[in-house]
């Protein structure tokens, strides 16, 4: 297995479980293959590698071809490993996290949250009015949540992300 | 599947038994061509000599390092050097295992919608749980 296959097979594997990973190893191997050819070859129920062949497709794992079946009409999809360098895919992935963690911090700077005293549940403000300040779990009343160890940690952590440089 | 995946895979793995094993590579990756004393290890790491000379004896069979001897003050000691096996392996920074988002399968299609990210459970137990700094 090429250095490139490694890396995107290890990934593959670490993110979409130890089955994902078999499939991006034999695609390695093989270059190429359908669906129930790696149901045959890797002796697991095709539906569960067609919803995983998905699964790494929206991860840009993988990529496919298509190609019409003459005698029977339908459509053939052959499954490959990405042509794509992997550090574009984690380069994507880390784009993807920086994302979510600027929107996180976003939210938790304008909005005020609530927690419950009792059970430690956090609730957002729009939540709170729905249950009259009282936790829907416990009934406890709520008290206003010091969020600001969140928006430190988030900062520090994003900050980190920008700087940080893949190879 | 050679020894090389092996490698990457103790690289990029989290948690568990596969924790020491991966901060091991780690100092003697860092060590280079000078190489770090076993002892020092232990110490770094509170490890005891007993369970640590297991771990180190697994790594140096699956090639990732090299023990060799030295004498200091008449006392036998090892130090750890590399292999070729264990500089060539890619890592990725620690900083994306800490955050739950990166190794998420539902990353790519999550990101497109703010209320889940906003509501994902992983997620905010991250931000309440690790708040240390």
């Amino acid at each position: 297995m090429s250095e490139r296959d490694q890396v995107l097979f290890i990934l593959a594997k670490k993110i979409h479980g130890d089955i994902a990973g078999r499939i991006a190893e034999r695609l390695s191997r093989v270059g190429e293959a359908t669906d129930e050819q790696l149901s045959q070859a890797l002796g697991i129920e095709i539906g569960i590698i067609r919803r995983l062949l998905n699964e790494l497709y929206e991860s840009r794992f993988v990529r496919y071809r298509r190609v019409r079946d003459v005698d029977q009409g339908w459509y053939l999809y052959y499954w490959r490993l990405t042509d794509d360098d992997p550090f574009r895919v984690v380069e994507e992935r880390k784009k993807k996290v920086l994302e979510n963690l600027k929107l996180k911090l976003e939210h938790e700077e304008s909005g005020s949250y609530f927690v419950c005293p009792q059970c430690k549940t956090r609730y957002s403000f729009d939540d709170v009015a729905d249950y009259m300040f009282r936790c829907p779990e416990c009934g406890s009343d709520l008290e206003a949540a010091d969020n600001s160890l969140i928006i430190d940690k988030l900062k520090m952590v994003i900050r980190r992300l920008e700087e940080l440089k893949l190879e | 599947m050679g020894m090389r995946s092996e490698a990457r895979e103790l690289k990029l793995s989290e948690g568990g038994g596969d924790q020491i094993e991966k901060r091991i590579l780690d100092i003697v990756s860092a060590s280079g061509d000078a190489g770090v004393l076993q002892r020092n290890i232990w110490q770094l790491l509170n490890l005891d000599s007993r369970k640590g000379s297991k771990i180190v004896k697994r790594l140096e069979r699956m090639g990732f390092i090299s023990r060799e001897v030295v004498v200091h003050r008449g006392r036998k000691m090892y130090v750890l050097k590399p292999t070729p096996r264990l500089l060539r392996a890619p890592r990725l920074p620690q900083l994306l295992e800490e955050i739950p988002c990166f190794y998420c399968p539902l990353l790519l299609s999550c990101s497109n919608e703010q209320q889940r990210v906003l509501s994902c459970e992983k997620l905010n137990q991250w931000l309440v749980n690790g708040v240390d700094k």
